[in-house]
């Protein structure tokens, strides 16, 4: 029988045949360990007393929730991250890094064929690089210091086939946005995603690692891509190349799903869940006073060169704060560099440091109040995410959130070209 | 080691904000009352009535939505011996093995509220009367990991997984 790229990473790194549904304990190529969930996984490995046998070079602590830290709980939180990462000889992001996941893929701490877990929902973006990325607890953490394995259920595989050619102004976040409408909010709970087809083949990386990101959106344990030329161009340049992995011809999959992206319009996700998307035109027109264009999802140079593209000597809306937050530290050099900050910075965008920023409201960043509306390129919409649960939050491209930063209301980024004059919805 | 015990059954899509029921408590509410309140909104009786040994018996999705490792202790403490479903919540199922509570994938259609079954997960075989259920065996890594309590429990008494 043959097998999806899950039960071949796993077979390989539980050195034994696996197949969906099995229990096996694996090696551990790689653990991400933040500042979300890191202190606590600290605690519950200094209070077992367990014996720190991680080869070090196979994790790293990064700092970028809560930049710069908010409170004194926070502050004393991240000393005792980087005295840990001192202690055992452990690489530190420390504040201004970047977001995790960005940094993880740019800095080739992940390749193909890689099995990874992290302390953060959204480790599935490394499945862009053909790797296994799985989201893990505190106390799983602690347990893979300790040894350097996890356990795992070899889940089922869901194959998507993205098919047709994208139309202008639709991205790979909308098709992101329409699979996770199609697939629901738990459709692939304890499944792997594994994608493909033309019009996957001819996003680029970044446009990649936004669809793998939102895996998890859909209730999925991982989500993962094949290597092709685009991934191997990527790990090299990171200096990871690995050992890319392959879906046999015959494997089994619990279900195959193709979409078409050439009718596909903008998208847009409306609140309560990323789920519920539509066509942007359902929503064009409603006001909003906060956009946010940054996040593990859409925080990447050409989310922010297409914002910069579209504003370009114009002016943010009145009464909109529009925040950029880069995902990396080497991202806001080269946006720097290409001009996409400074024409940000002229239009009145307001620019953040990289980290996760507003994305979510533990961060103490950007939380809004009752009967505000907020346009965001982050994967997660759920009411009180962002401060007030009274507060709306949509999700689209970085494309219909520059659109709409510059219209003051949702806006179908189609009708906000370049060099154009807006002339309404 | 083989369990015997009376069925408490539930259906479909359990997540556990029900089987908790205390989405909107304070953080500090203890575990003394999130066991006196399991499943209060759906089965009132249920923790008055569980005995030590007892199964939960499910559908689809138990366990669904959040990464509340409280909803797998509850059940623990409650003395439930062993949880049966067609599929679990992911969350739910990793945190469930971790904190020491035995779950198990398999068909539970025939399964009703009260039936007597017997749970071998070495052989992995359900009997419940004179019926056979079968699903994949626990493999002997994992038994010895619930056997010591937990995730955590066992690295503390092994310092690795068995191999």
């Amino acid at each position: 029988m043959g097998q999806t790229i899950v039960e071949k990473i796993l077979s390989a790194r539980a050195g034994a045949p696996a197949k969906a549904g099995d229990l096996v304990v694996a090696n551990i190529d790689y653990l991400m360990a933040g500042d979300a969930k890191g202190p606590k996984a600290l605690d519950i490995f200094r209070e077992a007393g367990l014996p720190f046998r991680l080869n070090p070079n196979k994790t790293d602590i990064i700092i970028d929730h809560f930049v710069p830290a908010f409170d004194l709980l926070w502050a004393g939180q991240h000393v005792r991250l980087r005295e840990f990462a001192a202690e055992h000889g452990v690489n530190l992001f420390d504040a201004g890094s970047g977001v995790c996941h960005t940094i993880v893929t740019e800095e080739g701490r992940v390749g193909p064929g890689d099995l990874a877990v992290g302390g953060d929902s959204h480790v599935c973006t490394y499945g862009a690089l053909n790797a296994m990325g799985v989201a893990v607890e505190s106390g799983e953490i602690a347990s893979v210091f300790a040894t350097g394995k996890l356990w795992f259920k070899v889940p089922q595989t869901i194959r998507v086939q993205f098919e047709g050619g994208l139309s202008e102004g639709v991205f790979a976040k909308d098709m992101a946005l329409y699979l996770a409408g199609k697939i629901g909010l738990n459709g692939a709970n304890y499944r792997a995603v594994e994608y493909g087809g033309q019009a996957l083949s001819a996003l680029s990386m970044e446009g990649r690692f936004t669809i793998a990101n939102m895996a998890v959106d859909m209730g999925a344990k991982t989500g993962l891509m094949e290597a092709d030329e685009k991934t191997v161009a990527w790990t090299r340049e990171a200096g990871r190349a690995g050992e890319p992995v392959k879906p046999d011809s015959d494997a089994k999959y619990e279900r195959k799903l193709v979409l078409d992206v050439s009718s596909m319009e903008p998208a847009i996700s409306a609140p309560p869940s990323a789920d519920n998307v539509f066509p942007v035109g359902k929503c064009v027109g409603l006001p909003i006073h906060q956009a946010y264009l940054g996040t593990c999802t859409n925080g990447r140079l050409e989310d922010i060169e297409i914002a910069a593209w579209m504003l370009r000597g114009r002016k943010v809306a009145k009464g909109v704060r529009f925040y950029v937050a880069p995902s990396s530290r080497k991202i806001l050099n080269a946006a720097v560099q290409s001009g996409a900050i400074p024409a940000l910075n002229e239009a009145g965008a307001i620019l953040l440091p990289p980290s996760c920023g507003p994305c979510v409201s533990m961060t103490g960043n950007g939380v809004v109040a009752g009967g505000e509306r907020v346009i965001t390129s982050a994967n997660r919409n759920f009411p009180g995410r962002l401060g007030s649960k009274e507060a709306e939050i949509y999700l689209g491209s970085p494309a219909t959130v520059a659109a709409s930063a510059l219209v003051g209301k949702i806006a179908d980024p189609r009708k906000i070209l370049p060099n154009t004059r807006y002339t309404g919805e | 080691m083989t369990m015997r015990g009376r069925v408490f059954r539930f259906g479909d899509n359990i997540s556990t904000d029900v089987h908790l029921s205390v989405k909107y408590r304070p953080p500090e509410t203890g575990l003394d009352a999130l066991m006196r309140d399991a499943f209060k909104e759906i089965d009132p009786i249920f923790s008055s009535s569980v005995r030590p040994g007892d199964l939960v018996v499910a559908g689809e999705n138990f366990g669904l939505v959040s990464s509340r490792a409280d909803a797998a202790v509850v059940l623990r403490e409650l003395g439930v011996s062993c949880v049966l479903a067609k599929s679990f919540g992911h969350m739910f199922f990793r945190n469930a093995l971790n904190m020491g509570l035995l779950i198990i994938e398999c068909n539970t259609d025939s399964i009703m509220e009260g039936d007597e079954v017997e749970v071998d997960p070495k052989a992995g075989l359900v009997r419940n009367g004179g019926e056979e259920i079968s699903f994949a065996p626990i493999p002997p890594s994992v038994m010895r990991m619930l056997d010591a309590g937990g995730l955590i429990p066992l690295l503390k008494k092994e310092g690795s997984y068995p191999t």
